[in-house]
């Protein structure tokens, strides 16, 4: 019985000490700020990520108080707020209901998901994995 | 009114006449014994009705004076084919097969990115018209017609009005015109420039039915050539100068333009 608490209590232990660690290892130490950054879009295949071979592939580019985002077409958007999250940020667009999230997905090459929300549900159509813009040559193109 | 009885001897209808339409005509019971316009031939002829021992007879019709700065009588065909002239546009379709773009197109991405492409296909359906346009100046379309607010489409219909007018100068120069359209509140949250536009087409001609005046449109939004050129695809003029209309591919949308972009 004392064996099978322990080997639970063990069990618990380990697990959330390797979750910690996989946060860790997602966001690291150093300081980034989304803010004056520039995102191209990318592509999921399996557990790796690859440049897009289609003809529109997405851009976002930060500044200070802006958002520029290819939804339909490329407009520009007024920064509401930027929120930490456990892992990653939110951005809140001005004057709408709808944000993004975004995901850290590898965090030492920059690579993200934005999930744009809205009414607490995912429009998958708007939403996409990027990478950022100087981390592009990283990631190889399979033949 | 019955002043106008001792006009060139017409006779005013009572309104207790029964009328009806035969050929053209207008007949009424009793029979009214004035002259009357009748369609015969190809053209349409003035003539004054046979009764008794008297035949039915043309009456010449006489142009309208257009070259005397003086007009020294009211001449109602000339009156109505004044109208005419002045309110009724020309037909014009540039829509070709050909020249048609779907938004469903692999060359866009997956279908989560093709379910946005549209405006990206109505780029493409210009530049098959070698037409340099659609794009936002200085982050703004060229008319902004209606915004969504407090749970309504807000139109101005002086934007409007002068959206027609361009909407009809770029179609008489052979330029088909993107547009943005409305067909549900805050869909997605707003989204696009305006917060307000769902989904962009392509003004591609004008014509006009018994509902009126209306512009044809190239609809992207469709994998359907036929849905996509269809002559279904028609936004009629509102009284408050709006476009408004349906698209043959769904009844579930209806379209109201929201802004017009330029052409360049």
């Amino acid at each position: 019985m004392r064996l099978k608490r322990y080997c639970l209590w063990l069990m618990i232990t380990l697990s959330l000490s390797c979750q910690s660690q996989e946060v860790k290892n997602k966001k690291g130490d150093d300081s980034f700020s989304i803010r004056n950054s520039e995102w191209i879009e990318v592509e999921k295949k399996g557990d790796d990520f690859q440049p897009l071979s289609s003809e529109w592939i997405r851009k976002i580019v930060v500044t200070e108080n802006e958002i520029q985002l290819d939804l339909m077409e490329s407009s520009l958007y007024k920064i509401e707020n930027i929120e930490d999250l456990e892992n990653g940020v939110k951005i809140s667009i001005h004057n709408v209901d709808w944000y993004y999230k975004v995901t850290w997905i590898d965090y030492k090459k920059k690579i993200s998901k934005w999930d744009y929300t809205y009414n607490g549900n995912i429009e998958r159509s708007f939403s996409y994995y990027a990478i950022i813009k100087n981390n592009l040559q990283l990631i190889e193109k399979y033949e | 009114m019955s002043d106008l009885e001792i006009w060139e001897g017409v006779e005013i209808r009572k309104s207790s006449y029964r009328t009806k339409f035969v050929n053209g005509a207008l007949m009424s019971s009793p029979i009214i014994m004035g002259e009357y316009l009748i369609y015969k031939l190809g053209k349409w002829v003035y003539e004054r009705m046979a009764y008794g021992d008297k035949k039915e007879e043309e009456i010449p019709l006489s142009p309208f004076p257009i070259a005397n700065p003086v007009v020294t009588h009211f001449h109602p065909v000339a009156f109505v084919e004044q109208m005419r002239r002045v309110f009724l546009k020309e037909d014009i379709d540039l829509r070709k097969r050909d020249k048609w773009q779907t938004q469903f197109d692999s060359k866009f991405g997956n279908k989560d990115k093709q379910n946005v492409a549209c405006w990206r296909s109505c780029m493409i359906v210009l530049a098959n018209h070698n037409v340099n346009g659609g794009n936002l100046v200085n982050g703004t379309a060229l008319f902004q017609i209606a915004t969504e607010s407090n749970n309504k489409l807000v139109v101005d219909e002086n934007i409007a009005k002068k959206s027609i007018e361009y909407i009809d100068e770029q179609l008489e120069a052979d330029k088909p015109i993107l547009v943005g359209v409305d067909h549900t509140y805050k869909y997605k949250g707003g989204f696009n420039n305006d917060l307000t536009t769902d989904h962009f087409i392509v003004l591609a001609g004008r014509s006009s039915d018994t509902q009126g005046s209306y512009y044809l449109f190239y609809e992207v939004g469709t994998s359907f050539e036929r849905y996509g050129i269809s002559n279904e695809n028609k936004l009629y003029i509102q009284s408050d100068n709006s476009l408004r209309g349906s698209t043959a591919y769904t009844s579930k949308h209806k379209y109201t333009v929201t802004q017009v972009r330029k052409n360049n």
